[in-house]
Parts: C-alpha cells; sequence; structure tokens
C-alpha cells in the first residue's frame, strides 16, 4: 500500500501537461522548450516504468484506497499490474516518447495543445491498464477518448472532422452499454453478496468461488461489455471507424491509436468478458471465433487492394487483431499467451509502420502508393528499416510477429473447447500468407523499382532524429522474436489464471441455470479488502 | 379574521394575471414584470399557508425565493440590456436566434 | 571444443559475418568484403567437417549428437528450444552446404565484381548460410521453420537482389508468396502433429524433459494406404501438410512456378539457393519426418506420384527453353522431382543420396553458366552462344563434367544416385495392393532420364558447339535479357577466382557418387556407405511394429539394430535384389548414353531447333493461376469487398443510422422556434399535464 509508483507512473503525464500549460507563452524558440518539456516527462515516465518488469513481485506496486464513499457506492482507488497489463503499461510507456519525437516538427500549429492533448492521453491510456476497479477504469477508458478526439479532429487531415466524430461515436455506443454493464454488474454482485463494488479483482474472486450470475445474465452483461470491446478492437464488421480515424490521424496519434488503444479492446476482453461470464464467453466463443477470422481473412484482403499507406496499415490492423481476439477465444495457454504476446507485437510494429509513413508524408505529402517507386535508391536506410518492419508484420521467425501468430495458431488449432477449432485455424492460416502478399507487395511498390516520380529524386534519407526513433523499435523486434520467454514467463501465471475459468474440457466450472435465484456468497467478501481506518 | 381561501384566491389571481401576462406581452420588461409577479404570488401562497400551518418553513422559503428573485432580476436585466443594446428592440418575439 | 559450442559456432559464423557485413559493409572495399564473406563461410565450413568427423563413429552407431541452447517458445504445453541436431542426416547436409556454399562464396567474389551492392549481395549471401544451416541442424520443427522462412527470406531478397528491375521483384516476390502457400501446409502440419504428439521435437530428450514426435509416430500403427485417410486428420493427414510445404520450398507440382523466375537473381544465387541447397530442404524436410511418413502410405504414394509427375512435367519444358538458366531451372525442378520419387517409394536414403550428388553438379552447371554468362556480357539466350568451346576452354570442360553427370553418365556421381533410385522405385513395396504403380514410376522416371540427358546435351551443344551466333538477334525469346541487345562478342576465360570452384566442383561432381556405390554393382560384397550410414536417421517400413511391441526407447532400438542385422530387411530379399539391380544399372547406362547421343545427333545437325509452342510457353501455367487465382482476388478485394461490403453497406449501415438520427432531429427542431412565449407556453401546457393528471388519479 506504501508504493505509490503505480500512481506516479499514471500521473506523472498529466503533471507534464499541466506544466506545459503553465510553461511561458512566446515565439519559435520557444517551441522547442515545450517539446523538450512534454519529451522529459514521458520519457521519465518510460524510465520509472521500467521498475515494474525488473521487480519479481508484482503485488508490490498495489494500491487500493477508498476514493468516493459517499453512499456507500464503495468506490476505490485501486490501481495494479499483473502479468496481463505489465507489458501493455510498458508497451504505452515506451510508444509515447517515440511518437512524440516521430512528430517532433511535423506539427506546426498549436504545438503546446498537441503536446498537452498527447501526455494527457498518455495518462488516460496508462489508467486503463492499471485500474482494478470498474469505476476508475471507466473513468479512465472515457478520459482516453477525448485527447484522442482532438488529436484527430484538431491535427487530422482533410476529413477529419467526419473521421474524429465517427471514432467518437463508435466508441460512446460501446462505452456507454459498457457503463450500463458495470452498473448492472455492481447491482447484481452487491445484491448476491451483499458487498456493493466496482473492484474488478473482488467481482472476479467472487465468480471464482461461486457463480452469482445465471446464465441469461452472464450472457446480457457479456454483450454489454463484449461490444464495447470489440468495437474497439475493432472485429469485424465494427472496424470502419479504423481505416478512417487512421488515415486522418497525425503521425503521433496514429501510433497511439494501434500501438496501445486498439489493445484495449482485447484487453478488456481478457480482463472482464472470460473471468467474469465463462459461461457466456464459452457459449459465444465459436461465434465470435467466427467473425475473427473472417476479420483476418477480410482485412487482408481489403488491405492488398489500398491505394493509401496508412488505408493499408489500418486494414492490416483489423487483420492482426482478428488474430488476438481468435487466440483470446481459443480458451488455451497457448492461445491467449500468443493472443498478448501479439498485442504487444503489433503495437510495436504496426507503431513502427506508422512511423515510417509518416516520415515518408512529411517528405512528399501524400501516402498514395501509386507516387512512389524505386525508394530503396535514393533513401537505403530507410528501405532498410521499412524491410525490417515488414518482415516482422508478416510474421518471419526470429521477429516478434511470429512468436505471437504462431502460439496463437497452435493454440487455437489445439483447443479443447472452440467447436470447430482446426477449422478456425486453418482459414486463419490463410492470413498468414495473405499478409506476406499485401505488405510485399505494397513493399515493392514503394520501395523497390525505378524512380519513376522525379519529385522522389531529391528525398533525403532519415536524419539523426529518425533513426533514434526506430533504432529502440528494431531493437525491440528483433529482441521478441529471439528471446520471448522474457515476456511470456511474466504473463503465464495471469493468463491460465483466466485460462482456467474457461478453458477446461468437458462441463464449465460454473453451473447455474437462469430459473434458480443466485446463489448468495457464505463468506462476508468484506473481509477481502480490509477497510481504512 | 379573513379566512384562508381569501389569501389562496389572490395569490391564484395574481399569478394567473403574471401568467397571462407572460404569454401575451412581448416587451422583454413587462414579461420579466409579469414572472415577478407570479414569484410574489407563490410568496403570498407560502406565508399564509405557513401561518395557517404554524410552519416557519413556508416564510423560510420566501427569503429563499426572495433571494433567487433578486438575482434573477439582476441577471435577468442585463441579459435584457445586451439584447437591447444588439437589436435595438425589447421585442422578445425578434430575439428568435441565439446568433444575430 | 564441446559438441554445443562447436554446432553453435557453424551457424553463427556466417551470422556474424552477414551482421559486420550489413552494418559496415558499405564502407568496405570489394576485397575486405570477400574476405569476410569467404572466411566466415570456411569458418563455418572447417566446423562442420571437425564437428562430423570428430562424431564420425558416434554417427555411424546411431547417437545423435544435440546440443540445447535455449528455451525459445514455451506457452502452456508448447515448447519450442534453440537447441541443435548432429545426426547422420543433417551432418550429410552441413557438410555439402558448407562446402559448397564456400566455393560459391568464392566464385560470386569474381563474379560480382565491379557490382554496387557487393556489400548487400555477401550480407544476404551470409544470412542464408546462416538460415540454411538452421534448417538442417534444427532439432524441432519450430525451429527448423526458422530456417525454412530465412532461407525463404534470403532467397527473396536475392532473388530481387536487382531491386531497380521489376521483373526481378516480381519474382522475388512471387517466390515469397508461392513458399508462403507451402508454409501454410507446413505450418498446419506441425500444429495437427503437436496436437496429436503433443510435441514439435524430433526425438525424446530426456535430459531436458522433452519428448520426441518421431517417437510418438514410431508407435502409431500405420494408415491404411486409403484416400479418406489424407483427409482423417490422422498421421496421413500430418504427412500430407507437410508435404505441401515440401511442395512450395522444393518447387515441385503445384507450386513449382515460383523456381524458373527466381533465376532473376545473380547466377551465384541461381547455384547456391536455387539448385544446391534451398531447394532440396524440402526433401530433407520430408527425409527429417520419414518417421512420419513411413505410418501414412497414402501420403508416400502422393509424394511419389507428384515427384514422378513433376519430374517428366518439368524436362519436357526444359527441352524447349532458350535461357541457358531457365534450361537449368527446369532441370533443377525435374530432379527434385526424382529426389522425391525417391521419397516416396521408402528410398529417403536414395533421395538424400541424389540430394548430395546434386549439389555439386547442378552447383557446377549453375556456376559453368554464370562463367558464360559473363563471358558472353549477360547475354543469356542460347541462340545467342555456340562455338564457346575455344573461347572458355576451362568452363567448357568443368561443365562438360556437369553434363556428363546430370546425364547419368556411368561412374560419375549422378549415375549413381539415378540409379539408385530407379531401382528402389521399381523394387518398392511401399504400396501394396498397387502393383502396377512402382512400375508406372520406374518408366516415368527412366523416361526423365532420356530427356534429362537430351536436353543437356541440346545446352552443351548449343552453348559451346556449332557455330558462333553472337549477332543473331534470339531477343524475341528472351524475356529480361532483351535490354542486352548489343552485340556480343565472348571474352577470355573467366579469372581465377570463377574457375578454381568450377574446378573443384567438376572433381566433386565426379567422385561425389563413389560414397555410395549401389550394393548390387558388388554383388552384395560392398556395403553402401552413404545409405548404411543414413540409416539411424531415417525410418522404414516395418520399423514400426518391434518399437511399438518392446516400447523400449529408440535410441536403445538403433544400436540393436547395429549389431543384429536390420530387422526390417531379410538379408536374402536383398540377394535376390541384386541381379535386378545390375540389370538395372546395365539398362540406365543404356538410356543415359542413348539421351546422349540423340541428343548429339539432333542437335548438331539442328541446333536453333523450334520446339512446340505449349512447350515453350511452359504449358501456361503462369497465365492459368492469374487467371484462375490472382486476378479474381485482387477484383473482388478491390471491388466487392471493399467498395461494396466495406463502404456501401456497413459504412452506409453506420452513416445511414447517423443521417437518421439527423433527419428525425430535423423534423423535431422545428419545435425550438427560438420564441419564448412558445417556450412559456409548452411549459404552462406541460404543467396542466402533470397537474391534471394528479388530479385524474
Amino acid at each position: 500500500m506504501e508504493n505509490q509508483l503505480l500512481t506516479i507512473i499514471t500521473m506523472l503525464p498529466l503533471v507534464g501537461a499541466a506544466a506545459l500549460a503553465l510553461m511561458g507563452r512566446g515565439e519559435r524558440s520557444n517551441e522547442n522548450a515545450l517539446r523538450w518539456t512534454a519529451l522529459l516527462f514521458s520519457t521519465a515516465t518510460f524510465a520509472i516504468s521500467l521498475a515494474l518488469p525488473l521487480t519479481t513481485d508484482l503485488k508490490t506496486f498495489e494500491t487500493n484506497v477508498p476514493w468516493i464513499s459517499a453512499f456507500n457506492l464503495g468506490v476505490r482507488y485501486h490501481v495494479a499490474v499483473d502479468g496481463l497489463s505489465l507489458w501493455l503499461v510498458m508497451l504505452t510507456t515506451f510508444l509515447v516518447p517515440l511518437a512524440l519525437v516521430s512528430s517532433w516538427r511535423s506539427v506546426t500549429y498549436r504545438q503546446r495543445e498537441f503536446l498537452i492533448t498527447l501526455l494527457a492521453l498518455e495518462t488516460g491510456m496508462i489508467g486503463v491498464f492499471v485500474s482494478m476497479d470498474m469505476f476508475l477504469f471507466y473513468v479512465f477508458w472515457e478520459v482516453m477518448l477525448v485527447p484522442m478526439y482532438l488529436l484527430i479532429g484538431i491535427w487530422g487531415g482533410e476529413r477529419r472532422v467526419y473521421a474524429s466524430i465517427k471514432f467518437v461515436i463508435y466508441t460512446v455506443v460501446g462505452s456507454l452499454l459498457m457503463l450500463a454493464g458495470i452498473i448492472a454488474l455492481y447491482y447484481v454482485h452487491g445484491h448476491a453478496t451483499g458487498n456493493y463494488t466496482f473492484d474488478i479483482a473482488v467481482i472476479t474472486d467472487h465468480m471464482r468461488s461461486a457463480s452469482f450470475l445465471s446464465l441469461s445474465e452472464q450472457r446480457w452483461l457479456f454483450w454489454a461489455f463484449a461490444i464495447a470491446f470489440l468495437i474497439k478492437v475493432p472485429l469485424f464488421p465494427f472496424h470502419t471507424w479504423l481505416p478512417d480515424a487512421h488515415v486522418e490521424a497525425p503521425t503521433a496519434g496514429s501510433v497511439l491509436l494501434a500501438g496501445v488503444l486498439l489493445k484495449m479492446g482485447t484487453y478488456g476482453l481478457m480482463r472482464f468478458n472470460l473471468p467474469l461470464f465463462p459461461l457466456a464467453a464459452r457459449h459465444y466463443a465459436a461465434f465470435i471465433s467466427a467473425l475473427a477470422v473472417v476479420g483476418i481473412i477480410y482485412g487482408a484482403l481489403v488491405a492488398m487492394v489500398q491505394p493509401d499507406l496508412k488505408k493499408l496499415v489500418a486494414y492490416s490492423s483489423v487483420s492482426h487483431l482478428g488474430f488476438v481476439v481468435l487466440g483470446i477465444f481459443s480458451f488455451t495457454d497457448e492461445g491467449m499467451q500468443g493472443a498478448l504476446y501479439q498485442m504487444l507485437n503489433h503495437g510495436v510494429s504496426t507503431g513502427a509502420l506508422f512511423i515510417i509513413v509518416g516520415m515518408i508524408y512529411e517528405r512528399r505529402h501524400t501516402r498514395l502508393i501509386a507516387e512512389f517507386g524505386g525508394l530503396a535508391s535514393v533513401m537505403p536506410v530507410y528501405s532498410t528499416l521499412f524491410l525490417v518492419v515488414t518482415l516482422s508484420s508478416i510474421a518471419l521467425p526470429l521477429l516478434n510477429g511470429f512468436v505471437g501468430e504462431f502460439l496463437i495458431l497452435v493454440g487455437t488449432f489445439t483447443s479443447p473447447v472452440l467447436p470447430n477449432a482446426k477449422l478456425f485455424a486453418s482459414f486463419a492460416s490463410i492470413g498468414m500468407i495473405l499478409s506476406a502478399v499485401y505488405m510485399l507487395w505494397m513493399y515493392q511498390r514503394v520501395i523497390f523499382g525505378e524512380v519513376r516520380n522525379p519529385e522522389n529524386l531529391k528525398l533525403k534519407d532519415l536524419n539523426g532524429r529518425e533513426r533514434f526513433v526506430l533504432a529502440p523499435i528494431i531493437v525491440l523486434i528483433v529482441l521478441m522474436g529471439i528471446y520471448p520467454s522474457m515476456f511470456l514467463n511474466r504473463s503465464a501465471e495471469a493468463i491460465s489464471a483466466i485460462r482456467s475459468r474457461v478453458g477446461l474440457p468437458g462441463p464449465p466450472v460454473v453451473q447455474n441455470n437462469g430459473d434458480q435465484p443466485p446463489a448468495r456468497l457464505p463468506f462476508n467478501s468484506a473481509s477481502q479488502i480490509p477497510k481504512e481506518p | 379574521m379573513i379566512p384562508l381561501s381569501w389569501y389562496l384566491g389572490l395569490s391564484a389571481l395574481l399569478f394567473t394575471i403574471g401568467a397571462v401576462g407572460v404569454f401575451i406581452k412581448r416587451n422583454a420588461i413587462t414579461i420579466f414584470l409579469c414572472i415577478e409577479l407570479m414569484l410574489n404570488a407563490v410568496n403570498l401562497t407560502f406565508v399564509s399557508l405557513s401561518g395557517y400551518f404554524g410552519d416557519m418553513g413556508g416564510q423560510l422559503f420566501v427569503f429563499i425565493v426572495m433571494t433567487v428573485a433578486a438575482a434573477e432580476a439582476a441577471v435577468g436585466l442585463a441579459i435584457i440590456i445586451s439584447i437591447f443594446r444588439n437589436r435595438e428592440s425589447l421585442n422578445v418575439d425578434d430575439a428568435d436566434a441565439m446568433k444575430l | 571444443m564441446s559438441p554445443s559450442t562447436n554446432l553453435a559456432a557453424i551457424i553463427l559464423a556466417p551470422l556474424a559475418g552477414a551482421i559486420v557485413l550489413g552494418l559496415f559493409g558499405k564502407r568496405m572495399g570489394e576485397r575486405a568484403i570477400g574476405v569476410i564473406a569467404c572466411s566466415t563461410v570456411a569458418a563455418s565450413a572447417l566446423l562442420s567437417f571437425y564437428a562430423f568427423f570428430t562424431h564420425l563413429h558416434a554417427l555411424e552407431a546411431g547417437e545423435r549428437i544435440s546440443a540445447p541452447l535455449f528455451t525459445w517458445v514455451k506457452a502452456g504445453s508448447f515448447r519450442a528450444d534453440v537447441s541443435l541436431l548432429l545426426d547422420p542426416l543433417s551432418g550429410i547436409y552441413i557438410l555439402f552446404i558448407t562446402f559448397i556454399g564456400f566455393w560459391i562464396h568464392v566464385f560470386a567474389t569474381g563474379y560480382m565484381r565491379g557490382d554496387s551492392g557487393y556489400w548487400r549481395f555477401f550480407a544476404y549471401l551470409n544470412l542464408f548460410m546462416f538460415a540454411m544451416l538452421v534448417l538442417v541442424l534444427a532439432d524441432n520443427f519450430l525451429l527448423m521453420f526458422v530456417g525454412w522462412e530465412g532461407v525463404g527470406l534470403c532467397s527473396y531478397l536475392l532473388i530481387g537482389y536487382y531491386f531497380t528491375k521489376d521483373f526481378a521483384n516480381d519474382a522475388a516476390k512471387k517466390a515469397f508468396i508461392v513458399n508462403r502457400v507451402g508454409d501454410f501446409g507446413f505450418a498446419l502440419g506441425v500444429m495437427l502433429l503437436f496436437l496429436k504428439s503433443g510435441s514439435v521435437f524430433f526425438f525424446t530428450d530426456g535430459s531436458r524433459g522433452v519428448t520426441g514426435a518421431f517417437d510418438w509416430a514410431l508407435m502409431q500403427t500405420a494408415d491404411p494406404l486409403t484416400a479418406s485417410a489424407i483427409f482423417a486428420g490422422g498421421i496421413t493427414t500430418i504427412a500430407v501438410l507437410l508435404f505441401v510445404g515440401a511442395c512450395g520450398k522444393s518447387a515441385q507440382i503445384p507450386l513449382f512456378v515460383w523456381l524458373p523466375d527466381a533465376m532473376a537473381g545473380p547466377t551465384p544465387v541461381s547455384a547456391l539457393i536455387h539448385a544446391a541447397t534451398m531447394v532440396t530442404a524440402g526433401v530433407y524436410m520430408v527425409s527429417r519426418a520419414s518417421w512420419i511418413y513411413v505410418k501414412a502410405p497414402s501420403a508416400m504414394m502422393i509424394v511419389a506420384i507428384i515427384g514422378a509427375a513433376t519430374a517428366l512435367f518439368a524436362a519436357t519444358i526444359a527441352i524447349a527453353q532458350w535461357d541457358i538458366k531457365k534450361v537449368l531451372a527446369y532441370s533443377t525442378i525435374s530432379q527434385l522431382g526424382y529426389m522425391f520419387l525417391a521419397c516416396g517409394v521408402g528410398a529417403f536414403g536414395a533421395g538424400i543420396f541424389h540430394v548430395f550428388t546434386h549439389a555439386f553438379f547442378k552447383a557446377l552447371l549453375f556456376l559453368g553458366a554464370g562463367s558464360v554468362i559473363v563471358g558472353m556480357h549477360h547475354v543469356q539466350e542460347m541462340q545467342r552462344m555456340g562455338g564457346l568451346k575455344k573461347y572458355m576452354p576451362w568452363t567448357f570442360r568443368t561443365m562438360a563434367v556437369g553434363w556428363l553427370a546430370i546425364a547419368g553418365f556411368p561412374l560419375l556421381s549422378g549415375f549413381f544416385s539415378k540409379d539408385e533410385i530407379l531401382f528402389k522405385t521399381l523394387t518398392s513395396d511401399a504400396f501394396e495392393g498397387v502393383h502396377l504403380l512402382p512400375k508406372v514410376l520406374w518408366v516415368v522416371g527412366a523416361g526423365t532420364a532420356l530427356l534429362t540427358a537430351v536436353y543437356m546435351t541440346r545446352l552443351m551443344v548449343l552453348t559451346f558447339w556449332g557455330k558462333e551466333r553472337f549477332s543473331e538477334n534470339g531477343a524475341s525469346h528472351a524475356d529480361h535479357g532483351s535490354e542486352h541487345s548489343h552485340h556480343a562478342a565472348p571474352s577470355r576465360e573467366s579469372p581465377p577466382s570463377m574457375v578454381v570452384p568450377l574446378v573443384v566442383l567438376a572433381v566433386g561432381a565426379i567422385t561425389a557418387g563413389w560414397v555410395g556405390v549401389p550394393e548390387g554393382l558388388s554383388g552384395g560384397h560392398v556395403r553402401n556407405y552413404f545409405e548404411h550410414f543414413l540409416r539411424p536417421a531415417i525410418a522404414e517400413r516395418g520399423q514400426a511394429a518391434d518399437a511399438a511391441d518392446a516400447s523400449v526407447p529408440v535410441r536403445e532400438t538403433f544400436r540393436d539394430a547395429e549389431s543384429v542385422e536390420p530387422p526390417f530387411k531379410k538379408r536374402d530379399v536383398v540377394n535376390e535384389n541384386h541381379d535386378i539391380e545390375i540389370a538395372l544399372t546395365v539398362v540406365s547406362s543404356v538410356i543415359a548414353i542413348g539421351g546422349l547421343v540423340i541428343g548429339w545427333i539432333w542437335f548438331r545437325r539442328k541446333p536453333l531447333w523450334q520446339p512446340p509452342r505449349l512447350l515453350e510457353e511452359k504449358y501456361h501455367v503462369d497465365e492459368a493461376y492469374d487467371a484462375a487465382i490472382v486476378e479474381p482476388i485482387k477484383q473482388g478485394s478491390s471491388s466487392l469487398l471493399w467498395k461494396i461490403i466495406d463502404i456501401r453497406i456497413i459504412d452506409g449501415a453506420v452513416n445511414g443510422a447517423a443521417a437518421l438520427a439527423a433527419s428525425v432531429g430535423g423534423v423535431i427542431r422545428h419545435l425550438q422556434s427560438g420564441l419564448a412565449r412558445s417556450y412559456v407556453a409548452m411549459v404552462v401546457f406541460g404543467a396542466l399535464l402533470i397537474i391534471g393528471y394528479f388530479v385524474i388519479r
């Protein structure tokens, strides 16, 4: 309880944002000071967050104090990391400084506000991953929405207003359903146990020992949460906000949108839907897996024919995230570990792809593939780094993408719970072929061939700052591919705890018919959380 | 002693006068005065019922209403003045849009 | 040196070279680059020889030298290590990979002279050596897949080496994607194997607590030879799926289309990757998984039929090609078909033997072709060659060796391996109940052998004999050489850096076959050392039952098999076959020499014989694939999926919902007239309604 590290990590960017807001107004020279301040705060956040993976016992970081105690609401400020959220927090703190540096010069107006928005976004994102209280979770979930809305709406491209509103409405539709779900869960749980609390850990523990939810309740609540998360993922057919949002968002926005925001959907599925509604999750697993497989193939096919680089990467995200969802609903250790790993991979690789596309956009102010060609001759370093990221995205072994994708496929293939598991895995494997098709074709049209457009002859290769942005990503791509145990070992326990709730073959763990009144729990759950004096 | 019904009757009369005034008048100031009239009609009801039931709550409420009315008058008059400045008119029907 | 260090160093040396060249090569001179590239491969070769010969006795005794490095992926019950395995099979592979690889590196230092991407080329080439060595040294399927995809990547990079040329890029992409189609099967096969056996490791290793998939396979009863077994999801399905992967990598029907196009890469690449090493990875994998295949006779039959069909099919195309490298490419496909034919009839040892000899003579032929191409100033069409014998004597002499070897001229390397395959095909007992099949396969194989001798003779005659046609315009047949349409006269012989490797490989092409002289030729007095050596590493039919009964650990089984006579082949049967073998040897010699004579007479007389259009245009397979697969997918994705489903239907629904909300709002908006008094009226009306409700209630 004494360790406030998570609070510091969460709030430090916000402090940075406040500092930026208070800094003196001035001319251009001042803009650099603003950038450096923002970078300082986000880098400091990353440096501090490094303490998380370096500590063996993640429990030491838990903070759990009452927050809103009026009306006995039981809202608590409960933040913690476990194997599930650890690497996602790290991913966030890792990507934000890179996103900042990648758009060092590309933002030409409202620089201060841009930086403030980015830092506020970081707080929101970290908050979502560390919240262990549904109320707090929801607050951060919505907090994160606003800066992203502003990023797209203010610093976006031509159709930014359309894209930003589409993004917000899609997300809000889902999150309102989730809010309803949270409140319903709160009351049902409180009614059944007498302990009115929003605490995720407590509710999950109660679900573990005895179900207080009937099957039909589970189904309703499952969808209330699932729709919010599946929109965020985004799973086919909820994906159409993504290409628009990505195309219009500035580079930093795209990086964080693809790198972190999309992971919140899959994170939510693993944090809420699987452990809380295991029966419903198993009941709908085949349906959602089918959507995921459709998304994998559909996203890849549509990505293949996109004329716009960012749209291509956006649709490829639909395909990649389909893999993640498939892995989650395989209910196997392999599949779910692979899914978590694939989330990180996608964050790193697709984040890098957006940075790379941003670099070329800064130079040419176009993202149409047809405008390029032959860049290998004029920008050799760029081409090489682009190749590594491309290969990582098509899951070449010894780069990060392969481990995640293969584990997901193995997990799905061998899933004892999912019906037609082999069929799903086989179709998903087609995505493996298609990803090579669209990525290599894109790479070929942009990088190889003769320089046909004279505009491209003048292009300069990457400067020091740009190399500095990509270098850590490339290192991480290789490291994650060669030594995944470093990451997988930390998450194994948390994943198998979730898996054990839903993944056992045979009859599900929790048996409760809709007709019977929910059973009251035998123990007083107040003892679960020590109350503060 | 005057029976309660007389007080209530007067109050209802004043309230109706105020309400009708709000309906049919177009001058913002007049409408404003009519609203004050309605408020005071309610005040009268409060006071009389307070005396009738011997409950101080009613009189307490009158003070609250008077305070609110004063605040409202201040804000409302300011708005009316700024409307007049912008539109050179006190006719409420002219001010049917937020923008000019 | 401990085995772990030794084996790790074998794979790490070329990797180090690739990293150094990749990072700093740009600032180095050609000489330094060449030295680094060749020396790392030389180190790897020396280490391979060291490892092989220090452990030779252990390998002969059927032991496996294992070098676990670290656990790579572990999740749930799935585990794959980065760990290396030296057994007879991988031992033979690392020997010829590093040996031939080294000489091709040397050749390339001369061939690539003056190229602006010198450093890049050698970085890729070194990286390829690394990936190929990982492929063969891996002790589990997942690590093998690393090498498998790694060689695919290097192949992609090297085919597209001339990245400003569109045809090279298209060929590179095609190679990668067609290989991915194969990998799709491979990955599914591995997953199914994991599902069934619970492991992706080849063999059990108690010290690390891993069980072996092959040990599981050993315990299984063989599937029946039926079509339904293929789809039953059992061991036959695993074998067929793995073979799909092999088809992709080793360019078999229907996935062979990438290999001819792959000739867009520099010639040393064609020699190393697309002839000697990488393309034989499929054969390697099938032989490695022989433990699975012997339990799946249906899969074996598919392998044999596809192999034989590919051999014949590619040979017929090879006879009609004009580009010297294309001829060799189709010849490679054809020879790979041979190797699969051997595997399919259960003669995995013979297949590997052909891989081994083929590596020498095909690398030699490709390097020779490269030498010719350099001499001809990058002309590749044989119509514009001829009479080169006197200009390039050493290239001619060495290539002639390769020509005779591939044609199966007696006592050269190709003779022994081909002969062995044909013999094993005819006498195969792999397909019980289908007695005719071995005979049909033998006829196809023999016919292919004849064709091989003919088209190789055509190549030699067109290139080295006859009249000089340097100024004739053969561009009409050229698909990409046409930019060099200036008159090319041959220069002198190539530099020593190119000639010396040719000579070394020529010696190899003559002698490589002698390590595996068929037993029949000596009447059974001399063992076929090569196959005998390989025996512990590969499974044979019938081995299963004994092991399953006794359920003894595998390692012991081998020792027994060594001390006692092999339980699976009765000695007298072998003796009986010796007569057939000798007879067949005579037949194959006649076929080979006959083919050479036919070719000689035919093409000396009409060197520019116009082959049938259908053959020259490769049966239009590429066009058919384009029309049937590529275009429909592109069109469907663009016009149906994206423009209709995504934009019209899904986005239409979303935007339609928004438009609906907007239009409803547009109607209700009129209530907000802005008239203060109408608002008051609404308030009063509402108040009256509420009061009325309470009054009436």
